[in-house]
């Protein structure tokens, strides 16, 4: 109850103060999030629920049924989560945090620079990170998502 | 006065509004356990509603992340809340756990959906509580028992209250007066004395208004016991005039039915000569009516006029050559009750008719012949030829020859004698319904009636002159005769019917036998 009552506060402190304020003085430095993957992954585009259920731990698979390994980047989490979830990063960690707890999952592996990122996802077949768009280079991994750097991507 | 068992006022208001009372709490508690099983209801409902909202997050990431651990840890940490029974948590793409303390029947179900942490409108699982009935069940009852004890207490407390001033103020006053005025007799001199607590209230004013009632129907009562003894008195003046009356009174109805009658009446009619026979006043009544006629008559009369009706009655009765006779007055009356009675008087009057008759004779007899004297021999006639307008009579005027030198002779006495026996033998000349009459002296009067035979006249005067002529012994010893002159005419001779008339052709007649040498008789030419 208290929690439910937290959050909305915040859900809404957060859309109509915050980050509107936010995107007045970010929209510019930021581009594109571009959800990248081995270039060997066969599978289809990727969805954006896709994109969330594999990093919320719901799924745990890919579309060819091999176990994904998804991987946060330190710089970008707390975009990327508001994109895909619309949850704070906060809450996003709580909710870990909670899961962590029953010892059955572990949240995403975090690494701190898109060079590490990029040769990771290049050694692991099955790796699924995210990075800044500019940063891509389409011979060494391929695009699964794109997350267009605006507010209207994940309203609700 | 007999002891009544009644029921006490005050016990029946007791029993009635005690039963009431308890009717009213059995409704109230009824009433009472409805609502608060429903009030109980509700709160449950709204109790498993909060602890869903509590848990729902958490639930929602367990369904979400398909983990049932959390999921577990969710359900038993509700299970520990008393209310809770059995807790269910679905998530649709994963698992469906259920947990419950017993296998108990379920009274209260709240069901929700889980949303998915994530996406606001997508449904990812349920999540349902229930709670026992028994747990409704006895929380209702605890309230309801509570309710019912307080409501209870309340009602008894004011029925008692109300009873104790009821029974103060009403019954108690009230079945004082109905006591006391149970025990006074009519008549008496007790009184109701009530409180001076209840001097202007309505039981003063019904003790009041009962010693007012008590008081005239004691003064009443002396009234109609001094009435009493005065009507008493005069009922047996009365009656011993009725009874001791010389006069038999009695009463009959319309239908000549004796209704009643006094000693006297009883006496008069029974048979002196056969005094022993017990024969009811009724059977003697019955006997004079039987016998008479004239009676049933009589009563006719009596109820037909405002008169007084009197006959006298012989009452024939075996044993006795003469009658009794009595006087008997019937006068019609109204009696108290409208009907019509007969009121009569009886008096044995056969001493009284016996002189009467006596009288009569001497009045129309001659006292030394026997024979009638010429007024009733007249009367006898004009009765006779009134009832037989077509016969025929004969008159026959005797005088004697030689009487008057006899009574010179041998003096009155003798005189007197010749003449008893010379009537003697004139009755054996005739018929008992013919006249013999003296007219006077030595002069008779002689009546056939009915004479139809053309020579009875002759007959008889032959038979009259032998008789007569016959030799006469006196008291003295001396041997006298007489003779005798007739003359005779019959109403066809004469013509006439008239009495005198017809007397006077047969003295003609017989002066003719005078004249012509006495000792004879002629008719009338």
């Amino acid at each position: 109850m208290f929690g439910l009552l937290v959050w909305t506060l915040y859900f809404k402190l957060m859309k109509y103060i915050i980050l509107p304020f936010l995107l007045l003085f970010t929209s510019s430095v930021f581009a594109d999030i571009v959800v990248i993957g081995n270039s060997q992954n066969s599978n289809p585009m990727m969805s954006a629920r896709d994109v969330q259920e594999i990093y919320m731990g719901r799924k745990r698979t890919l579309a060819n049924n091999a176990i994904a390994y998804p991987i946060d980047n330190s710089d970008l989490r707390k975009e990327f989560y508001r994109n895909l979830t619309s949850r704070p990063i906060a809450q996003i960690n709580a909710y870990w945090a909670r899961l962590k707890f029953s010892g059955h999952r572990r949240p995403p592996e975090i690494l701190l620079n898109t060079t590490e990122i990029i040769s990771k996802v290049k050694a692991n077949k099955n790796a699924i990170a995210y990075i800044n768009d500019k940063h891509v280079k389409e011979s060494e991994v391929r695009i699964l998502f794109v997350i267009k750097d605006s507010d209207d991507t994940n309203q609700n | 006065m007999t002891p009544i068992k009644i029921k006490s006022l005050h016990h029946q208001l007791v029993l009635t509004v005690a039963s009431i009372m308890l009717l009213l709490a059995a409704i109230t508690a009824g009433l009472v356990y409805f609502y608060e099983a429903k009030q109980v209801h509700d709160e449950t409902e709204k109790t498993l509603s909060q602890l869903l909202d509590t848990v729902s997050l958490t639930a929602s990431i367990a369904a979400y992340s398909k983990n049932e651990q959390i999921a577990q840890d969710v359900l038993s940490g509700l299970l520990k809340n008393t209310v809770v029974q059995r807790v269910e948590i679905m998530s649709d793409e994963g698992f469906s756990l259920s947990q419950e303390k017993q296998p108990l029947p379920i009274g209260t179900s709240v069901v929700k959906n889980l949303i998915s942490p994530f996406h606001v409108s997508e449904v990812i699982g349920r999540i349902s509580l229930h709670a026992s009935v028994n747990y409704n069940r006895e929380k209702a009852q605890q309230s309801a028992i509570f309710s019912i004890i307080i409501s209870v207490s309340l009602i008894a407390l004011t029925t008692l209250i109300i009873l104790w001033q009821v029974k103060r103020h009403v019954s108690a006053p009230l079945s004082y007066v109905s006591n006391t005025l149970h025990a006074i007799e009519a008549g008496s001199v007790k009184r109701i004395s009530l409180l001076n607590s209840h001097k202007h209230d309505e039981l003063g004013r019904l003790s009041g208004d009962i010693n007012t009632l008590l008081d005239s129907l004691g003064n009443q009562f002396d009234a109609e016991h001094v009435l009493r003894e005065k009507v008493e008195i005069a009922e047996q003046q009365l009656r011993h005039i009725y009874n001791s009356s010389s006069a038999g009174l009695f009463v009959l109805d319309e239908q000549g039915d004796l209704l009643n009658y006094n000693s006297t009446f009883t006496r008069i009619l029974k048979n002196t000569e056969q005094a022993n026979e017990s024969l009811t006043a009724n059977d003697l009544f019955k006997r004079l009516l039987g016998q008479q006629d004239e009676f049933a008559l009589l009563i006719k009369h009596a109820l037909g006029s405002y008169h007084l009706e009197a006959h006298d009655f012989p009452l024939i009765e075996a044993g006795r050559s003469a009658p009794r006779w009595m006087h008997c007055l019937l006068s019609k009356m109204i009696d108290s009750s409208g009907d019509v009675v007969l009121e009569g008087v009886i008096f044995d009057v056969t001493e009284r008719v016996h002189n009467e008759e006596i009288v009569k004779h001497e009045a129309h007899y001659d006292y030394l012949t026997g024979m009638l004297h010429r007024k009733p021999a007249k009367m006898q006639f004009e009765s006779y030829l009134a009832n037989n307008p077509a016969a025929n009579a004969c008159f026959l005027l005797l005088d004697l020859d030689g009487f008057k030198q006899i009574n010179d002779q041998y003096g009155h006495s003798a005189g007197d004698q010749v003449l008893s026996i010379i009537a003697e033998r004139l009755f054996k000349c005739v018929r008992a319904s013919d006249v013999v009459c003296r007219l006077g002296g030595d002069e008779f009067l002689v009546i056939l009636m009915n004479d139809h035979d053309v020579n009875l006249k002759s007959e008889v005067a032959t038979k009259m002159l032998n008789s007569i002529s016959q030799p006469i012994s006196l008291d003295s010893g001396e041997l006298v005769s007489v003779g005798v002159s007739i003359g005779m005419t019959d109403l066809r001779i004469s013509q006439s019917t008239h009495f005198e008339a017809l007397i006077k052709d047969a003295d003609q007649a017989m002066y003719q036998v005078k004249n012509a040498g006495k000792n004879s008789y002629q008719i009338k030419t």
